[in-house]
């Protein structure tokens, strides 16, 4: 009984902190849904080539924090270069744009697998250092990469409904042509909609890289969630995203911890991303809401 | 002030418009009048720069119109679409300020103040979302919006589609008011009974190519709109 209540507390605490990375990895994934109707499949390897470029410039002997930054700068740069490069031409076909962003993910891994191999490697933490909250252990890095993840989100919510750009994104999303047709230039819109989500990517890669090794299948599961989460979420809606992400973390690691109670007096139990079947719940979930309310938990019907 | 010269635009390899020409002068009020599938959306598409033409030229104030639709609508080219495109979550208040959207920052209240006195019912739902208004409240609101951008040229698609005929009225009413306050028209209607009522001019539009034009009078005394148009009255 007492060893139940360890495992509750352990499943909640450590769903509350990974779930709001979660949110954070399917942010730039929902918002470029939302507004240009693109599911981009490279999004989890620009979180991958953000990790990789603060772990290569932290190797170089680069401090994290501005690693961090210059991950940030490169998934900007990388997202943009593919909207313009490819997307923008042929975003008119959902078919071509799923392939596309798809051969750009499998792109980036074989580029990866060329300079870096497929060795697994490891990002040195912003903090080091556990914090024991109650029978818990917390690794601190974690707990920075929650509290993290919330500025970025809440950041992200104030720059969308209170600033004058913001809200050129939300009518854009709402409907294109009317935006067009007030004077808005629905290129840049898009355009900045890459820029951000790229930078989003970058940001949340860097932290992605506390709880994963890196390797050159890294983008896969960061994929995966952001695609549940935008499917159970709703189509961008930034609310719905935040529930279903912890919807889905919650599951995930209660997922976890099911078949290991035994051993979960080690907190190391919990090194669980990357397991094969750690994108399972996600997939459940999207399966049940694709059946049981296919315009999402928060998704309106006419969408 | 909008001159338009043998203009083709396809579809792929439909052939929508077949040479059309148009013109219309400052102040004026025209119509351009045509049965479904005539074309007289892609005319208004092509106008504003959604629809890309493959020949002809379209000329506002003597020079030529660029190609993409946020420069048009600098120019003062402001279309109101069939099918309204409002932005649905946003509020009445909101649709309107983004419809000021080229003038930047600039202070907004005397516009505002001239679209709720054309259309009172939307000061009194200046909160509410604007994907739950009335089909008609919805149509007053894309006018509305359209307005904020302080149009020289106004393009109105169908605007009165759809409505109850006080609803019409009172749209109709607001037209002109709208051009007498010295905003030139272009308005597309497949009720010819309607544009005849609110037009000073008249095109029709039959498949893509401008079978005559003249003023509501001459539309009425002609035989074949008669026939065609006005059912046999
Ligand atoms: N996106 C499109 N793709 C292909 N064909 C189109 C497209 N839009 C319109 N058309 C075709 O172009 C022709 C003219 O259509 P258009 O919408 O301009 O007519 P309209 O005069 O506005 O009709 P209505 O009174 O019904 O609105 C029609 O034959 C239509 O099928
Ligand atoms: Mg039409």
């Amino acid at each position: 009984m007492e060893q139940l209540l360890v495992i509750g507390e352990r499943v909640v605490i450590f769903s509350v902190l990974v779930s709001a990375l979660y949110a954070l990895v399917a942010l730039g994934f929902t918002m470029i849904f939302g507004v240009g109707r693109v599911l981009n499949l490279a999004h989890g390897a620009f979180l991958m080539v953000g990790a990789y470029t603060a772990w290569f410039a932290q190797r170089a002997g680069v401090d994290l924090y501005l690693a961090a930054a210059l991950a940030v700068l490169v998934c900007t740069l990388l997202a943009v270069a593919l909207y313009q490069g490819l997307i923008r031409h042929v975003q008119h076909s959902v078919i071509i744009t799923l392939i596309a962003t798809l051969a750009c993910a499998l792109l980036l891994e074989e580029i990866i697998k060329i300079f870096f191999t497929t060795t697994p490697q490891i990002l040195q933490p912003f903090i080091s250092g556990s914090i024991v909250l109650h029978q818990t252990t917390i690794i601190s890095n974690r707990v920075l990469a929650f509290v993290a993840s919330w500025v970025a989100i809440v950041l992200f919510w104030l720059f969308v409904h209170r600033t004058r750009w913001g809200k050129v994104i939300l009518a854009t999303a709402q409907d294109q042509e009317g935006a067009a047709l007030v004077g808005i230039n629905v290129r840049h819109v898009y355009t900045v909609t890459w820029a951000l989500s790229g930078a989003l990517a970058g940001l949340a890669g860097v932290f992605f890289a506390s709880w994963v090794n890196l390797s050159p299948f890294m983008w896969r599961d960061p994929l995966i969630i952001s695609f549940a989460i935008v499917v159970v979420g709703g189509l961008g809606s930034l609310k719905g995203s935040i529930i279903a992400a912890y919807l889905i973390g919650f599951l995930e690691v209660l997922m976890t911890y099911s078949p290991s109670i035994k051993f979960c007096a080690d907190y190391r139990c919990f090194e669980f991303l990357g397991a094969s079947w750690v994108g399972v719940p996600s997939l459940i979930m999207l399966v049940l809401i694709l059946f049981l309310k296919p315009s999402g938990l928060f998704g309106r019907a006419h969408e | 002030m909008l001159r338009i010269e043998n203009l083709h635009v396809y579809y792929g390899k439909a052939h929508v418009l077949k040479g059309v020409s148009l013109h219309v002068a400052p102040g004026e009020f025209v119509a351009v009048i045509g049965p479904n599938g005539a074309g007289k959306t892609t005319l208004f598409r092509t106008i504003s720069g959604l629809k890309e033409h493959h020949h002809g030229v379209i000329a506002f104030k003597d020079a030529p119109l660029p190609k993409d639709p946020a420069q048009i609508v600098r120019r003062g080219v402001i279309h109101c679409p069939e099918g309204r495109h409002l932005f649905g979550d946003m509020t009445v208040r909101e649709n309107l300020e983004m419809g000021a959207f080229r003038w930047d920052h600039r202070d907004m209240s005397d516009d505002l103040e001239r679209v709720y006195a054309l259309f009172p019912v939307l000061r009194e739902r200046e909160r509410q979302i604007a994907r739950t208004l009335s089909g008609g409240e919805q149509q007053m609101l894309a006018i509305g919006r359209a307005l904020m951008g302080r149009p020289e040229l106004l393009l109105l698609d169908e605007p009165t589609l759809g409505l109850a005929p006080i609803v019409r009225k009172a749209i109709a009413e607001a037209l002109q008011q709208i051009n007498q306050d010295g905003v030139t028209i272009l308005l597309a209607e497949q009720n010819v009974a309607f544009a005849l009522a609110d037009a000073r001019r008249v095109y029709l539009l039959e498949t893509g190519q401008i079978v005559k034009v003249g003023t509501p009078e001459e539309f009425r005394a002609d035989e074949h709109v008669r026939r065609v148009y006005l059912g046999g009255v």
